[in-house]
């Protein structure tokens, strides 16, 4: 006893094992294995990015809690990322935003352009313009005209430039508009920009979107690689950066890959100023009849003129109607029927010689005896006044 | 309600690359005077110091290829303003200009070279010495000419804006360098 005692003693350890093997068989090799797997942090994280996307996509109820668990986790990524390098996530994000934002203000301001042309294209139509002949008569006369006037605009020019070199990767221009040196222009346009940029204190994504240059303004609308100038003259309608933002959002599509690689290369963007010519736009000759404010103004005093013509004829008429009446009054005198005749109004009746003489009567009436005919048949009236005359 | 009108100008259908090119160097070593011998190949006396940037472009051939060179004429570098990096983002070359008659202008061109490259990588470069109708009263000698010639980060062209001499070469080499065959 004390010897094994002893044997115990002399190697503990290997007894145990042996033990162990015995008692458990292969057992303890895997659980040596095992708890090498929990002490290894490379040989664990191996094991558990091998299960882990599958965990995730088994939607258990236990996954339910996942989202909430990773919200702080995820939320702090970005927020460092954002941090670090704020252009990336700007970047990747711009297309969905941009667009977001985008289509909600050009609704928002739609309406209201909406409103505004309404009223003035009622303004405009030939029924609203005899509710305006009173207007004109009381000297409210052209404010609409006006207006209407400067909703008129022309896209003339439109440049499409790469962002960070200044270069023009596109262009499109109205065929009788002259253009100079459109790549100066671009360039210069991005110096305008950084220079507005970094002298007034403005936030780092806000920029110039619009110069004025005499009575052309140029629009910019910024996209994540390359922007787009429009060179537009007149006044254009808030809606129409809608259009410039749509035309530029698809030739980021279409020319993805060729931007983010932009070396200086132009060939490939040969296909480009077929896109943009879409956003050359005018708002001169609308399909529907409106009339030019020229004509409208003709039309107008056409109207007023008529207006004073036909009342002339009007007042006339009621002379006319009394003189007739006054005539047919008259002793010895009997109007059958009056009608007009080259201009003049002509009077057919029974007439006794010795009765009243009709142009007299109209000249004591103040009417023009040469606007009046006159076709008599004789007669001999009873009347007792004639009757005495004889 | 807005007519859409189908004119348009096509880019023609040649071989051309753009590439956007800076002018840099001190104030007063020529910068603007060899752009406009460059554009309009004349020459003025006076000095007009440049404030800011101002762009032109020009047109090299290499082979079939047209090269169109925006030119970015920047304000020179001096005691009280620094050069605004912002402007070189984009650049595919640059034109270090130097005035032969101040040797300082070539440290200076040496230490915006560094200085751009720190910010944007190495970039084809061309040292212009200008001021060559001048050489009589060149601060610098032929022997510290050629070693600015052997650092491999630059060519190195004698320019004279007043006479026009090596101003067509100073932009076929960059050129060239830029549109690496
Ligand atoms: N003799 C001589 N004078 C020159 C030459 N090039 C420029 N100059 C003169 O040097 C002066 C400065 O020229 P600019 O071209 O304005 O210099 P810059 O580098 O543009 O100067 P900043 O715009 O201030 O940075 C002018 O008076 C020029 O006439 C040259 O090749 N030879
Ligand atoms: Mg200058």
């Amino acid at each position: 006893m004390i010897n094994s005692e002893e044997g115990i003693g002399l190697a503990p350890d290997r007894e145990l094992v042996r033990l162990r093997e015995l008692l458990l068989g292969e057992h303890p090799r895997r659980i040596d294995e095992i708890a090498e797997r929990l002490d290894d942090p490379t040989l664990r994280s191996k094991e558990v990015g091998a299960v882990l996307p599958n965990a995730i996509l088994r939607h258990g109820p236990a996954m339910d809690a996942l989202p909430e668990a990773l919200e702080p986790q995820v939320e702090e990524a970005l927020a460092r990322s954002i941090q670090r390098d704020p252009a990336r996530i700007a970047r990747i994000l711009s297309p969905i935003i941009g667009r977001a934002i985008r289509r909600s203000v050009r609704q928002a301001l739609a309406g209201l352009a909406q409103r505004v042309s309404q009223t003035v294209d009622h303004s405009l139509t030939l029924g609203g313009l005899a509710m305006r002949v009173e207007a004109l008569k009381t000297g409210v006369p052209f404010s609409e005209i006006v207006l209407r006037r400067s909703l008129l605009y022309r896209v003339e020019q439109l440049f499409w430039i790469h962002r960070e070199t200044g270069l023009l990767l596109a262009e499109a221009v109205e065929h009788d508009v002259a253009t100079r040196d459109p790549e100066i222009v671009s360039s210069m346009l991005t110096v305008v920009r950084d220079f507005v940029r970094d002298s007034m204190d403005v936030g780092e994504h806000d920029a110039l979107d619009a110069v004025t240059v005499g009575e052309l303004r140029v629009w910019v609308e910024p996209g994540p690689h390359a922007m787009l100038a429009a060179v537009i003259r007149g006044h254009p309608p808030e809606s129409l950066r809608g259009r410039l933002s749509d035309v530029l959002d698809g030739l980021h599509a279409q020319y993805q890959t060729e931007l983010e690689g932009f070396d200086g290369e132009l060939g490939p963007f040969q296909g480009a100023p077929r896109r943009l010519a879409r956003a050359l736009v005018s708002q001169e000759e609308p399909g529907r009849k409106r009339m030019s404010p020229v004509t409208l103004a003709l039309v107008a005093s056409a109207v007023v003129l008529g207006g004073i013509l036909f009342g002339r004829r009007f007042v006339e008429n009621r002379a006319v109607e009394q003189y007739v009446r006054v005539l047919d009054e008259a002793p010895g005198v009997e109007v059958l029927e009056t009608g007009r005749r080259d201009g003049r109004v002509l009077i057919r009746g029974l007439r006794d010689p010795l009765a009243v003489d009709p142009i007299q009567v109209a000249r004591e009436m103040d009417i023009d005896p040469d606007l009046l005919a006159f076709r008599w048949e004789p007669i001999v009236s009873a009347h007792p006044d004639l009757v005495v005359l004889r | 309600m807005v007519n859409t009108n189908g004119a348009w100008t096509q880019a023609e259908g040649r071989d051309v690359v753009s590439k956007k090119v800076c002018l840099v160097g001190s104030f007063a070593v020529g910068k603007t005077s060899l752009v406009r011998r460059t554009i309009d190949d004349v020459y003025d006396e006076g000095y007009l110091t440049t404030v800011g940037v101002k762009v032109d472009r020009t047109e090299v051939k290499i082979g079939p290829r047209t090269v169109n060179l925006m030119l970015w004429d920047l304000a020179g570098e001096d005691a009280f303003a620094e050069l605004r990096l912002d402007y070189i983002r984009g650049a595919s070359g640059l034109i270090l200009v130097a005035d032969g008659t101040r040797a300082d202008t070539i440290d200076s061109a040496i230490e915006l070279k560094r200085k751009i490259n720190r910010a944007f990588g190495p970039l084809p470069s061309v040292l212009a010495l200008n001021k060559s109708d001048l050489v009589a009263s060149w601060s610098i000698s032929d022997a510290h000419c050629r070693i600015l010639g052997r650092s491999g980060a630059w060519s190195v062209v004698r320019t004279s804006a007043r006479t026009g001499e090596g101003v067509p070469t100073l932009l076929a080499t960059l050129a060239r360098r830029m549109v690496a065959p």
